[in-house]
């Protein structure tokens, strides 16, 4: 477990710099835009109230989006630790399956790119972005599961 | 402690700090701490300087747009495609435009509402360059941060409709779409898309982001507002009553005040109103006795046609209802 909340914490890291450098959406903004349009307005509206207003359900938005993704970390390091054969090979390849399924599921949100990208090369480099995230992921979790 | 646990913990404990350091960067430019603030009261302008306009937006934290990256794009059913730089706009004849945005989230009453001039080009002049086929019939937007809605093309090709690039005089702000934002008069301010990157005619009925959602914003609601005295308060006579009313590109031909609760009504002067495109600021002094009041306002539209009195909140079209103000005047 105390693996992959490094592996989480490296992951984070990366996720907020390739977003404050290169305005690669989070993974909670595509996500959200992705499927949001899709909850009836009356819902939308219902639900932002249950949260307190747009802001504060935004800000529980961003921050449970980091807790979410520390909590996701520890759970697959603490299932990581317990493989005992090819670990780092089922850890990649389920990364890049996982990669390749938001690829698939989120794909008109990549075209996002907050610092202005034109839609084309943003996609590319949301895409590109997001398999950083993952390569950084297992490979944290591999080195810090062998050194730490 | 061993090695493997100081060094453990000794990353941990920089990856924390480094994520807790870029998480804090991010949400000092989170939209947290401007968006949804509202100007109403005595502090209305005729002109609402950038840093007071009313922020409504989808996103956590709004786009930073580098502008040498940033192009247009200007596609779909024409038959000349067009990808132009951001100089290449403002080289092109630019006109200012005052004109009014507001929410379609504003309640009655609320200050969801903005003025500012304009400064951009018309959008019809670089849709006319694309030369649109026969069976274009409305315009997609899609803008930096994915957000997307559309119109008519009838609505995109009047010479209201801008391209805006400046805003009071400066480059527009971040928060309001910089490098380039549409302007779209008549339409709630979910239509004047922000950070906008494509422009693509099509000839399907595809939905943006909150058409999707079902929110219809194609025409503001006539509506008319009270800022002075705010609701609730104790004032001494004499009050000068004032507010705003707007209705989108219609224009405001009259405005009525009550101090009854509804059952009579007298004219207000309007004190400012730029063009049709703008809200109207209106003024009424009234001798009150001592006691207590229900201020009401109404507003009819340039065309005649006098705001709606049924109260109805925000979803799916726009709030309508008159705003009503209860004060007690001192003895």
């Amino acid at each position: 477990m105390r693996a992959g909340v490094i592996a989480a914490l490296a992951t984070i890291l990366t996720a907020a710099l390739l977003r404050l450098l290169l305005g690669v959406p989070l993974p909670v903004e595509l996500v959200s835009d992705r499927f949001l349009p899709f909850i009836p307005v009356e819902l939308f509206v219902g639900m932002l109230g249950i949260f307190g207003g747009p802001i504060l359900s935004k800000q529980l938005a961003f921050y449970s989006s980091f807790l979410g993704l520390l909590a996701t970390g520890a759970l697959i390091g603490l299932l990581s630790s317990r493989l005992e054969r090819r670990r780092l090979a089922i850890l990649a390849g389920g990364a890049l399956g996982l990669w390749l399924v938001a690829l698939a599921a989120l794909w008109p949100a990549l075209a996002s790119n907050y610092r202005g990208l034109p839609p084309g090369q943003a996609t590319l480099v949301t895409a590109a972005g997001l398999l950083v995230i993952a390569a950084v992921f297992v490979v944290s979790l591999a080195v810090a599961e062998r050194r730490l | 402690m061993n090695r493997r646990t100081f060094l453990a913990g000794a990353t941990g404990g920089v990856l924390a700090l480094g994520s807790a350091g870029l998480i804090e960067a991010l949400r000092r430019r989170s939209v947290f701490g401007y968006e949804g603030i509202e100007v109403i009261g005595a502090g209305v302008q005729p002109i609402t300087p950038n840093d007071k306009f009313y922020v409504v937006t989808k996103n956590l934290i709004d786009p930073r747009v580098v502008r040498d990256r940033w192009r247009l794009e200007l596609s779909g059913q024409v038959a000349e495609p067009m990808t132009l730089a951001f100089e290449e706009i403002a080289n092109l004849q630019a006109v200012e435009q005052e004109t009014t945005l507001e929410c379609i989230s504003n309640g009655v009453g609320r200050g969801l509402m903005s003025n500012a001039v304009w400064k951009g080009i018309p959008l019809r002049e670089l849709i006319g360059e694309t030369q649109p086929e026969a069976g274009a019939r409305r315009v997609f937007f899609h803008a930096s941060d994915g957000y997307t809605h559309s119109t008519t093309l009838e609505k995109a090709l009047e010479p209201t409709t801008l391209l805006a690039f400046e805003m009071n005089g400066e480059p527009l702000p971040d928060r309001h779409g910089y490098p380039t934002r549409l302007i779209v008069p008549g339409a709630y301010g979910e239509v004047s898309v922000k950070w906008i990157d494509r422009i693509e005619l099509i000839d399907d009925d595809r939905e943006g982001y909150y058409e999707k959602q079902g929110w219809k914003a194609q025409r503001v609601h006539t509506m008319s507002r009270i800022d002075v005295p705010v609701k609730g308060s104790s004032v001494p006579a004499p009050v000068e009553i004032r507010g705003a009313a707007f209705a989108g590109d219609r224009g405001i031909s009259k405005v009525e005040v009550s101090t009854d609760g509804g059952d009579t009504w007298r004219d207000a002067e309007i004190v400012y109103h730029a063009s049709p495109l703008t809200w109207a600021l209106w003024s009424s002094p009234w001798r009150p006795s001592p006691g207590d009041y229900e201020l009401v306002v109404r507003a009819t539209d340039g065309a005649g046609e006098l705001q709606s009195s049924v109260v109805d909140d925000t979803v799916p079209d726009g709030a309508t209802g008159f705003h009503r103000v209860q004060v007690r005047i001192e003895a």
